[in-house]
């Protein structure tokens, strides 16, 4: 069945489509509308695989408790918001999100953290200057991160990780864009940005741009946005189930146990293989968030195959390296640019893991309270912002022959090797305890000959 | 944005195959699983189902360190600054994980100090798999195993067996031991059964080892001390790098330990039983673990009960766990672990020989 043509969708969008005169804001609305509009059929097919796939991650046990509930009122939200008026589907799921927490979280986290973010928004919506409310933010940050590093302040103690689950990256996003913006915060887009029903349950959770989300908000055929989702659902099971298998193959290989090159090789690959699991996470969370017409764009795309470090850079973590670009890497081009474009470039990039070295503490200080900062994690992050800009100096530098095609195929997949071993060793290195025990690690085999 | 994958009904179709395909999967292993050549793959495909590895102690990847799961149950341990570091409360009745102890801080009903007449004593020592966790303290193993011993009396109707149940949740190998050596004989036990599970071996084998660093507790054994002086660990080091630097010395503190109590026990002319008691764990994760100390354990010169294969029925034990995702064995794993042990003990003559003494029995017939 074709979508709904304006005569047969609600009043709104029909005068929206019609009147040439309307502002752009509200023909988009009118637009997005009419993609959003219903068929039963197609709802039919979507509910089917969605209880299939509920079904599926019960036979599997992909995750606990709160994620058997969450996704529980996910796909019971969806079959709501899908039949709701365009113009309550925002407002529902923001209530869902809200309500949705006091069932997954303990209601004391959910009543602190929706707090918190009530008063997050109230400083960012605030009518003073932006440094101001910049500064109140800080306040607010800095107030818990004390709470977090000292569990001194009244607060349960499930509330940090989930807390930082929320808003330790996004709120740069959001603020970012809020200060580039002549609209104010809204309320409603602001509950539906931070306020994500998987988030209360997979705390480590892409850092989805604010832009892009509110951008991709029914931009396609609802179905076709849904039925996308689905797919990624699915692909992010089948991740997680190869996901327990690779730590299954791997547990076996203590560094004491690594006595043969062939065990070294293996623990090494297996570790680097265990990304599956953020993979996986994401691409369910995504997925999601797909079946509520956020057409976002994809997590991650097959990394392991990546040709080159800066290939792999866009491949990995799609949505970091979308958050490093917009807060980092074009602030600072934009910046150096007047000192020579080529220099800024490779300034940028450099900047871009210098910040990824340090947020990726931060990261582990909200979810876990850990506040040490590891020299493994240090050096790994140095070898590969030096890697990358090497990469990005050398591609500047030498251009690319023409080449017959067998070479060329020949030269992408060594490419593709070489770049799945380079990461894999220094992914073993970020893996490991200390420098020592990885040290220990790739010499104990021969030692043990 | 680029548009992914075909057209609407091409797309729900591959789904609701590859959905069926994955479901299909489970039967067709638990099939697979009673022929000898499909035992590997559908072991895989239980694995792929298995919620507790995620939650179990294994690898320690930075993603691996950000998704685990953390908790504290300071509410049932006492504090101090001994070797142990913490031991069950006397007198505790935790509802939540069903662990009741008596007055000495063992699990399980009231017990005398002084060893009553008539009676063979044996000394449970383990960790949470052997303190019950989870299961109604009548249902533990260790109970089972007296229960039965009482029923059958090899010794004679004159004489009754205690097994006293030292174990203590999230114990290790060295704690375990020193319970061995230091508790247990107060109450003059004849044999000492004590688990070498998977804890004594996977990567949470030196758990202990960091605390008493961190704490400045002194280690106690000459030999601990000298391997972790040898390690060069110091209390200002953060809990990574001590589990970096113990990691090369995982076999020779195994084997330190269990020399040590293997020599401490002889020396009190009791009885040894080592036993290695498995977790609920899908695919064969604790014999995978604790085949890493095999050979430490064949060294020891005392009998040992291998029970890793107490589930082997179950492709999918999670039936057989606490609660789904958890480790702990409910009842019905306690019975299995029970009935394995009974049967291995009947099985293995200088095990059954240690177990009841050199009593004028012969060893009845194995359970049902």
């Amino acid at each position: 069945m074709a979508p709904l043509g304006p005569e047969q969708s609600g009043g709104v969008a029909t005068v929206a489509v019609r009147g040439p005169q309307l502002p752009t804001a509200d023909r988009s609305s009118a637009k997005r509308e009419l993609q959003a509009a219903p068929n039963l059929l197609k709802f039919c097919a979507l509910a089917a695989q969605l209880a299939l796939l509920w079904a599926l991650f019960r036979l599997y046990h992909t995750e606990d408790v709160a994620f058997e509930k969450m996704t529980m009122i996910v796909f019971g939200a969806f079959a709501v918001h899908y039949w709701l008026p365009f113009r309550f589907k925002e407002a529902f799921l923001a209530a869902a999100s809200l309500g949705g927490a006091f069932f997954i979280l303990q209601w004391q986290v959910a009543a602190w953290v929706i707090a918190a973010g009530l008063a997050i928004f109230l400083v960012l919506r605030a009518p003073v200057a932006f440094r101001l409310r910049l500064l109140g933010l800080f306040s607010i940050f800095g107030v818990l991160m004390y709470g977090c590093a000292t569990r001194r302040l009244p607060l349960p103690s499930g509330f940090y990780a989930i807390f930082g689950g929320i808003f330790m990256f996004r709120v740069i996003v959001y603020a970012y864009d809020i200060s580039h913006s002549r609209e104010p915060a809204r309320l409603t887009p602001f509950l539906n940005y931070f306020f994500i029903l998987p988030n209360y349950v997979f705390t480590l959770f892409p850092v989805i741009d604010f832009q892009t989300m509110r951008r991709g908000y029914y931009q396609r055929e609802a179905h076709e946005i849904a039925q996308q989702g689905i797919r990624w659902m699915m692909r992010g099971f089948v991740q997680l189930c190869l996901y327990r298998l690779i730590f299954y193959f791997n547990d076996r290989y203590l560094p004491d146990r690594v006595t043969t090159f062939r065990a070294l090789a293996a623990t090494i690959v297996l570790s680097y293989l265990l990304y599956l699991n953020v993979s996986g996470r994401f691409h369910i969370i995504v997925g999601m968030l797909h079946l509520f017409g956020y057409d976002l764009p994809e997590t991650n795309r097959r990394y392991f195959l990546a040709r080159g470090l800066i290939d792999l850079w866009r491949r990995i973590n799609i949505y970091w390296k979308d958050f490093m670009m917009k807060t980092v890497y074009y602030p600072f081009y934009f910046k150096f640019r007047k000192r020579g474009d080529f220099r800024a470039r490779l300034g940028a990039t450099a900047a871009v893991f210098v910040v990824s070295c340090a947020l990726h503490p931060y990261q582990t200080f909200w979810l876990i309270g850990d506040l040490n900062i590891r020299l493994t994690d240090t050096i790994f992050w140095l070898i590969l912002g030096v890697s990358v800009v090497a990469t990005v100096w050398y591609t500047e530098t030498h251009k690319p022959r023409k080449r017959p095609v067998w070479q060329t195929r020949t030269l992408h997949a060594t490419q593709v090797a070489a770049t799945f071993c380079y990461m894999a060793t220094i992914w073993s290195l970020w893996s490991a305890l200390s420098f020592r025990s990885w040290f220990y690690l790739l010499t104990h085999w021969v030692a043990a000959r | 944005m680029k548009k992914v994958g075909g057209s609407f009904w091409a797309s729900s179709g591959v789904i609701v195959l590859a959905v069926l395909a994955m479901a299909a999967l489970v039967p067709a292993a638990t099939v697979a699983y009673r022929i000898s050549a499909g035992r590997v793959p559908a072991m895989w495909v239980a694995v792929m189902r298995s919620r507790e590895i995620m939650d179990n102690a294994g690898v320690r990847g930075y993603y691996e360190r950000l998704m685990g799961k953390y908790g504290r149950m300071d509410k049932i341990y006492l504090y101090d600054n001994s070797f142990r570091i913490f031991r069950l409360m006397p007198n505790l009745t935790w509802q939540r994980d069903l662990i009741t102890t008596n007055s000495f801080g063992l699990v399980g009903p009231e017990r005398t100090l002084e060893k009553p007449p008539h009676t063979r004593r044996i000394a449970l020592i383990g960790a949470s798999l052997d303190a019950g966790q989870l299961v109604p303290e009548k249902q533990i193993y260790g109970q089972l195993l007296e229960d039965r011993l009482n029923a059958d009396r090899p010794n004679g109707p004159g004489e009754r067996f205690e097994v006293l149940n030292f174990s203590c949740i999230s114990y290790t190998l060295p704690q375990i031991v020193d319970t061995a050596i230091e508790d247990a004989p107060r109450f003059d036990p004849d044999v000492y059964l004590i688990d070498v599970n998977e804890l004594a071996a996977s990567t949470e084998w030196s758990r202990h080892m960091v605390q008493i660093t961190q704490q400045h507790i002194d280690p106690k054994y000459g030999f601990l001390r000298e391997i972790l002086q040898k390690a060069g660990v110091s209390a200002t080091d953060s809990t990574d790098i001590l589990y970096g630097k113990l990691a090369p010395y995982r076999i020779p503190i195994v084997q330190g330990f269990l020399q040590t109590l293997e020599d401490n026990i002889a020396s009190r002319h009791a009885s040894l039983i080592v036993m290695l008691v498995p977790a609920v764990e899908a695919g064969e994760l604790s014999k995978q673990r604790v085949d890493t100390v095999r050979e430490v354990i064949r060294g020891l010169h005392v009998p040992v009960v291998d029970l890793l294969d107490s589930f082997r029925e179950y492709l999918y034990p999670a039936q057989l766990a606490a609660y789904p995702g958890d480790i702990h064995p409910n009842r019905r794993g306690h019975a299995l672990i029970f009935q394995n042990l009974y049967t291995k003990l009947h099985a293995q003559p200088e095990a059954w020989r240690a177990l009841v003494g050199q009593g004028p029995s012969r060893a009845p017939a194995p359970p049902q």
